[in-house]
């Protein structure tokens, strides 16, 4: 049955209220959680993240260390609260990067089509024949290890997704009726594109963004840990894994703790996305 | 009274699918096959045929929004379809749509005051000081409280954002509105506002109107002429109550026939109309609408049949009259 | 007239709103004889097709909820039937067809197998029987060709095709009800036409008993011998084709035929009902058309109206009804 949208609308925002928004809520709660222990660091941290103590190498989890220390007696506790500072770094312009790059070049490519359509999107189509982490260690290779080439490294891969997804977005709309109005209105197409297309498409890439931010959080992690991200004795929670794997039968805390760090952020990220994913879908 | 749209023998065309492996032989549609009419200024004309006949094609053309193959548009006497900038300029200031689906026309994520607002701007119709004033003496004009400037279009029901749709048509001061099936998606008791808002907006403001609909009691209301429309060309012209009292076209005849009157003694017609618009893609020859005509001859599948002018009547039939 | 086939005795559909009901459907009753069609007329959201969708138990979601005494159809009561027996009932007592027929046919199966699966489940034929009655039934509703259009997929049918093509569907089943839902809206003017002639020929060679949803009275005006008028999920007004429409006593019945696009023949003005119908979550409390009747007294506002019988087989929910003695 046909209801009126107003009608829709509130039907959905009262079982939203219920129950729905649970997600969003959790979400925030987790990201702003570690968002305010990175930023806080120096004072909440007990130890120096740096600091050696030969007398505590690989001590177990006690009362002064909760999470134990490792192979340098360098205290867990204190590097996963700074290395929050530097993972949450690497999620956030991990995604913004890729999400500009993609979202202009997606927008152009659809709303212009022809000729510049086809080659945007066979550049797409090459970079998606590459295996993305392979592509991503070949561009990082060159460019030498470090945050820096991380970033650039996932601008050229990760943009792709976006391109694609905006520019679906974009071929739908622009067919749509208040394009058409638009444009028989003597709107200009960077007025139409920019100003009506692009904004009722980008809710499809902001809720991937928030999923995107897991992957790259878990990408960076992955590319610490194969020695070409951030470089020892930065505490970063990919890298500490990478180190603490040696010892993973002897003190496995040293791995635990980063990866639980890890798991908890990109669940934050996950339950953001769903969430905001519902309270943008009932905006429209 | 002066002409203010002319179209001469339009012709659009769409690339089809189904052109081989490698789109070797491109297949084309056309959409609008040849259409030519007129309209002068302050009068309403309404396009009706069934859907797919190709009459949103044609005013998605007359207003260059759809890049026609050959033939003339012209708007106050000059050819929009030359391409001057300056032209196409004047016919964005000059004329205006109105969409279908209320809703889809409207961009969601703007408040009602904004999408006239951005109008007035990018046209410089007023001073940016007296736009709140005259985005509120808008929404007055169509019927709507000033207070839904801050609404957006999903809190609004179907009327209220036809009615947005309109005041954004006015926002222009067109001399030609284009109404594109506007009050299909509407209920009827809601219908009736709009076509009664049309109505008065056109006898205060001298507004020309191209109504296209499939709804032939609508027109009746509304309109002073009517072209009727079967697969891409116009096959009969006319007043509106000479068209209708006497059609001379039998498709025209056809769906007179077919308006759904509440007269609970009149019953369906014994035999209805046989057959369905055929596609584009395979239009049949001749007459396009010879396999369904009841009074076809053999020359009809032969020939595109002679049009028939008579005193500020049109249409193209083999028959000067209907046989009875 | 039969006692009725079809007994719909107070039948609501309730949907569940976060802490509250919302009333979609209100206590809606009809009779509906052998081979009658009755008209059940409304603007969008009045709960025309909920009520349909109820009466087969197929709601849209879990959120709603089907209330009501009885639904009484062949001997059964629908809404007691577990969900075995209510599976019964579809398609060999009750069928329906949908606006849109490219949505609801499968497009991956031919025309003939669709049809086919419906008389194998319920008549338990043999293959090649259900093939030759699909054949048949494909005839009846007006198929050229039935022979080999039974072996066509939907795609290769045209819109009107479609449609005689799901209402074959439907009558494979052989059922004794078939409620359509605005079937010829989605079709051409000149096709409506072909459809709804097809539908009344099947009423008389079939003895079909059809209810026939549709916002446009026309439509209900050309093929129905009842109309039922539904508004704000009420029935306002039900009787006979003719005094409804030649008399019609509720002030939206009048409205509705009013400011149909066909009633006056000359330009000008047209007639309108004033504002909009309520939403269905704020309703009033007093009679729900209330708020745009042009009849509308105090009493109105504080008192539901209920609906009673005002003459034989004419049924009224009004407190100011409109003069038998026609539009005043």
């Amino acid at each position: 049955m046909s209801q009126s949208p107003a009608l829709a609308l509130r039907w959905r925002l009262a079982w939203h209220l219920g129950n729905g928004r649970l997600a969003l809520y959790c979400g925030l709660a987790i990201v702003l959680g570690w968002c305010l222990l990175a930023l806080c660091a120096p004072w909440i941290a007990p130890f120096d993240p740096l600091a050696q103590n030969a007398d505590l190498r690989l001590a177990a989890p006690s009362l002064g260390h909760p999470f134990g220390t490792d192979n340098f007696g360098r205290d867990i506790l204190s590097r996963v609260i700074w290395g929050a500072r530097i993972d949450l770094q690497m999620a956030l312009i991990g995604v913004i990067f890729p999400f500009l790059l993609g979202t202009c070049i997606g927008a152009v490519s659809g709303y212009v089509g022809g000729l510049l359509d086809n080659i945007c999107m066979r550049l797409v189509d090459i970079v998606l024949a590459f295996p993305f982490l392979v592509l991503m260690l070949a561009i990082m290779a060159i460019l030498g290890p470090g945050l820096g080439s991380f970033y650039i490294a996932m601008a050229l891969v990760g943009w792709v997704s976006y391109a694609r997804l905006i520019r679906s977005q974009i071929l739908v709309l622009k067919q749509g009726d208040f394009a058409l109005a638009a444009r028989s209105l003597g709107f200009s197409h960077r007025r139409v594109l920019f100003g009506h297309l692009l904004p009722n498409a980008l809710f499809g890439s902001v809720v991937f963004c928030m999923s995107d931010a897991v992957l790259v959080l878990l990408n960076g992690a992955a590319v610490s840990y194969l020695g070409l991200g951030v470089q020892p004795p930065t505490p970063e929670w990919g890298t500490m894994v990478a180190e603490g794997q040696s010892f993973i039968t002897s003190a496995w805390w040293i791995c635990t703790f980063p990866g639980l760090a890890v798991v908890t952020l990109a669940m934050g990220f996950s339950l953001l996305a769903d969430g905001v994913a519902e309270l943008l879908g009932d905006r429209t | 009274m002066t002409t203010l749209l002319q179209v001469n023998d339009l012709h659009v065309q769409f690339p089809a699918p189904g052109g081989g492996l490698l789109n070797l032989r491109p297949r084309k549609v056309n959409a609008v096959n040849g259409a030519s009419l007129s309209l002068a200024a302050g009068q309403a004309l309404g396009l009706v045929g069934e859907s797919g006949c190709g009459k949103s094609t044609l005013a998605r053309a007359i207003l260059q929004l759809t890049p026609a193959s050959s033939g003339q548009v012209l708007f106050d006497g000059s050819d929009m379809r030359q391409g001057n900038r300056l032209d196409i300029e004047r016919l964005r200031r000059e004329t205006a749509m109105i969409f279908q689906d209320p809703y889809s026309a409207l961009n969601p994520r703007q408040r009602i005051g904004q999408i006239l607002a951005e109008v007035l701007q990018v046209q410089r119709k007023v001073p940016a000081a007296q736009i709140p004033a005259r985005v509120a003496e808008l929404l007055g004009l169509v019927g709507l409280r000033a207070e839904l400037a801050e609404r957006k279009p999903g809190s609004l029901s179907g009327g209220q954002c036809q009615r947005v749709g309109i005041a954004r048509a006015l926002a222009v001061e067109p001399r030609l509105i284009v109404a594109d099936e506007c009050v299909a998606a509407l209920d009827v008791s809601i219908q009736g506002q709009i076509i009664n808002l049309l109505l008065e907006l056109r006898q205060r403001m001298g507004l020309a109107l191209l109504f296209i609909t499939h709804d032939l009691g609508v027109v009746r209301h509304l309109c002073d002429r009517v072209a009727v429309m079967y697969l891409g060309r116009i096959v009969e012209e006319g007043p509106v109550a000479e068209v209708f009292d006497d059609p001379r076209h039998p498709y025209t005849a056809a769906l007179v026939q077919s308006i759904a009157d509440i007269d609970p003694a009149r019953r369906l017609p014994q035999h209805p109309l046989a057959g369905e618009p055929p596609s584009p893609l395979q239009p049949p020859s001749g007459c396009a609408f010879h396999p369904r005509c009841r009074h076809a001859l053999p020359e009809c599948g032969a020939d595109i049949p002679p049009s028939h002018a008579e005193g500020g009547r049109y249409h193209a039939c083999v028959h000067p009259r209907l046989p009875c | 007239m039969s006692p009725a086939l079809l007994q719909v005795r107070e039948l609501s559909v309730i949907a569940r709103a976060g802490q509250r009901d919302i009333t979609l459907v209100d206590r809606l009753s009809f009779d509906l004889g052998q081979g009658e069609i009755l008209g059940l007329v409304g603007e969008s959201g009045s709960g025309k097709t909920l009520a349909c969708r109820g009466l087969m138990r197929l709601l849209p979601s879990p959120n709603l909820r089907l209330e009501g005494q009885a639904v009484r159809l062949a001997g059964n009561d629908l809404l007691r039937l577990d969900k075995a027996g209510m599976r019964r009932m579809r398609g060999r007592e009750l069928g329906m067809i949908f606006q849109n027929p490219s949505s609801h046919l499968d497009p991956l199966m031919r025309i003939g197998a669709q049809i086919a699966e419906g008389i194998r489940l319920h008549q338990g034929a043999s293959r090649r029987e259900a093939r030759a009655e699909a054949i048949e039934v494909l005839r009846q509703v007006g198929i050229p060709d039935p022979k080999t259009r039974v072996d066509s997929y939907p795609h290769e049918f045209s819109g009107g095709m479609r449609q005689r093509a799901m209402i074959a569907v439907a009558l494979g089943c052989n059922p004794k009800v078939l409620i359509a839902d605005e079937p010829t809206t989605a079709l051409d003017v000149t096709v409506q036409a072909q459809i709804l002639r097809l539908l009344l020929e099947l009423r008389d060679r079939r003895g079909l008993s059809m209810i026939l949803i549709s916002h446009d009275l026309g439509v209900v005006a050309q093929t129905c011998d009842s109309i039922a008028v539904m508004y704000a999920g009420r029935l306002c007004e039900h009787g006979a084709k003719q005094a409804l429409l030649s008399q019609p006593r509720h002030p939206y019945s009048a409205g509705l035929l009013a400011c149909h696009p066909a009633t006056r023949r000359h330009a000008g003005l047209m007639n309108t009902i004033a504002g909009q119908p309520p939403l269905l979550d704020a309703l009033p409390a007093g009679c729900r058309f209330e708020p745009r009747c042009p009849q509308a007294t105090p009493d109105c506002r504080a008192q539901l109206p209920e609906l009673r019988v005002i003459a034989p087989g004419h049924r009224l929910a009004c407190h100011t009804p409109l003069l038998a003695g026609g539009l005043s």
